[in-house]
């Protein structure tokens, strides 16, 4: 096991390697001076000079690389151009919006999921498994942004007052759904195609054959025996949620890391997008990692194969 | 018959017999209809405004309603398709050529290059997808449908440059590769003649999917303001505009939106069937069951 962990870290030193570089580089190939996003329509050329100065963009590129890497290992990611703040500083005071919302999605698209998932595998082709899987297919189709507007116009009728917002957890229902909703789809499908194959295996039949109640031939035997993809796809919907949901965190005023880089990308903050893009890029990449040792803890022929 | 009809005619027997597949191929070629005859189908111009008749709700002289400059809905919606359309196949068709193309080389020549293209493809996998296709989007001075196109190309790429790698490795040992190489052809007539045709099966069903996706993250940047520009009727911005009017006038939103979810549901739902008939090991798996 410590040889796949191991295995795997080198694996993802030259990935990491690869975003800080790409994050850089993106923002040099952007059309158009940075310092002039700074500073709006007046300007003069002595105060373009001395912004230039103050954030290195008069050196050559690799300098300005050498600054960026050495500022990333003291976790400085810069100073934002539009409000004057350090990048780190923004994306920390974000973080916990985000996370919390992820979690919540997450809540929802395990809660709706897995149950759909196994309540359309243990009733296969009847009205109740065409009717899941019908809701699965929509889940799947339907654009996150729509999901909320949606879900706003439902709340609206019924009289719900936390439509858009922050600060206590009734605001979290509305996003929270919008974005586990997809997820949930999703894992409603591969739940039941796992627990269809697993329900058709001889030890599924020797339990059943032992006498055991459907409960425990359901729960003990036959769901565990699912966890592997299903923990392998809730990981990374996790990730992609802790990477920013650009979307639901905009329509839902929620204040958010994927906001915050939309917020930065319509601004031109440059120093802010980089920040966000490359924190975002690397907790995805971390939480994959994750997965991947999970993974390999919970099948051992996975990590014997990559060995 | 030749090997290859075999093949066609067992993929089209099986499509034939899943009805969600064909039901996916229905919606899918009647979006394609609706676009590309918009003009015979389209009740109304979708660019003439008329605020008389601003925000007027769903009535037989214009079935989905108007928006707020007193356009009607519908005819924008059909026009939207075309919008959907172009997006879905040319984003699809660049992330198809790039990631098949690096997908045929890294399998197929492997060593370093396989090592450096496999290593750069996870570094594109690491970016959250939205997110980079706002920042090229966004990058540029002016946004719009060529720059989404070439954004969610740009970004999709990467699977199928997996997809067609794991393919190259599995064909790359078969007997008449091995026989091309013996005849002393070169790399690039062995790749592209030889491999690259037998390997496009999953990649087609890939391709496929990647249309849906493209359509919603078309929908998405516009929705956003970022993909198709006013007074381009695209289905995402139909949504963002319509928002301010959702508690009285819903219809502005709810109809674009619609029509985008019956999009991407015919396109998976065909590219389901697709897979399944195409992929032996899902067969297998169906006749166990």
């Amino acid at each position: 096991m410590i040889q796949f962990i191991i295995r795997r870290i080198l694996e993802l030193i030259p990935v990491i390697i690869g975003i800080i570089l790409l994050t850089f580089i993106l923002m040099y190939i952007v059309p158009g001076d940075p310092v002039l996003s700074m500073v709006g329509e007046r300007y003069d050329e002595a105060t373009l000079e001395i912004l230039r100065e103050q954030f290195h963009l008069n050196q050559s590129l690799p300098t300005q690389f050498f600054h960026y890497l050495n500022g990333l290992i003291h976790g400085d990611l810069g100073i934002s151009f539009v409000n004057q703040q350090p990048v780190t500083k923004l994306i920390m005071e974000r973080f916990p919006a985000t996370m919390i919302l992820a979690l919540g999605a997450m809540f929802i698209s395990i809660l709706l999921g897995l149950s759909v998932g196994v309540i359309s595998a243990i009733k296969p082709h009847s009205i109740i498994d065409r009717a899941a899987m019908l809701f699965a297919l929509a889940g799947i189709s339907m654009p996150v942004f729509w999901v909320g507007l949606l879900l706003v116009l439902a709340a609206q009728s019924m009289g719900w007052q936390y439509l858009s917002g922050y600060g206590c957890w009734a605001y979290l229902v509305l996003p929270a759904i919008t974005l586990g909703t997809r997820s949930a789809a999703f894992l409603a499908r591969v739940t039941r195609a796992n627990m269809l194959e697993v329900l058709n295996q001889d030890y599924i039949r020797t339990a059943r054959a032992k006498g055991l109640s459907q409960l425990i031939v359901i729960t003990k035997h036959a769901l565990k025996n699912t966890l592997i993809p299903i923990v392998t796809i809730i990981g990374v919907d996790f990730g992609s949620y802790l990477s920013g949901a650009v979307l639901t965190e905009s329509i839902f005023n929620w204040p958010g890391i994927g906001r915050l880089a939309l917020n930065a990308i319509m601004q031109r903050d440059f120093p802010v997008i980089q920040g966000t893009v490359l924190v975002t890029a690397l907790v995805f990449v971390t939480s994959n990692f994750i997965v991947d040792i999970l993974y390999g803890y919970l099948d051992p022929r996975i990590r014997i194969e990559k060995s | 018959m030749s090997r290859k009809e075999t093949i066609s005619a067992e993929t089209i027997r099986k499509l034939s017999h899943n009805p969600m597949a064909i039901f996916g191929l229905f919606l899918v070629l009647l979006i394609i209809t609706v676009g590309v005859f918009a003009p015979v189908f389209a009740p109304n111009n979708p660019y003439e405004t008329n605020l008389d008749i601003s925000l007027q709700a769903p009535s037989m002289s214009h079935w989905l309603g108007t928006d707020e400059e007193g356009r009607d809905v519908l005819s924008r919606i059909i026009y939207g398709a075309r919008i959907s359309l172009k997006v879905g196949f040319l984003a699809s068709t660049i992330s198809l050529m790039i990631g098949s193309l690096l997908g045929l080389i890294a399998g197929f020549l492997g060593g370093w290059l396989d090592k450096i293209i496999m290593r750069f493809t996870d570094v594109m996998f690491g970016f959250p997808a939205l997110l980079f296709m706002i920042g090229i989007t966004a990058a540029v001075p002016r946004p719009g449908i060529e720059i989404t196109m070439i954004a969610i190309g740009l970004v999709s790429w990467p699977s199928m440059a997996r997809i067609m790698r794991s393919q190259v490795l599995m064909i790359a040992n078969r007997e008449y590769v091995l026989a091309a190489q013996a005849l002393g052809f070169s790399k690039a007539r062995q790749m592209f003649r030889h491999v690259l045709p037998n390997s496009l099966a999953p990649v087609i069903v890939a391709f496929t999917m990647s249309i849906a996706g493209a359509v919603m993250a078309e929908a998405s940047l516009s929705f956003i303001g970022l993909g198709a520009q006013p007074p381009e009727p695209s289905w995402g911005s139909m949504i963002a505009f319509g928002r301010a009017h959702l508690r009285g006038e819903w219809w502005i939103s709810i109809f674009p939106g619609l029509a985008i979810a019956l999009m991407v549901l015919g396109f998976n739902l065909f590219g389901e069937g697709l897979r399944d008939a195409l992929d032996p090991t899902m067969n297998v798996d169906k006749n166990e069951q």
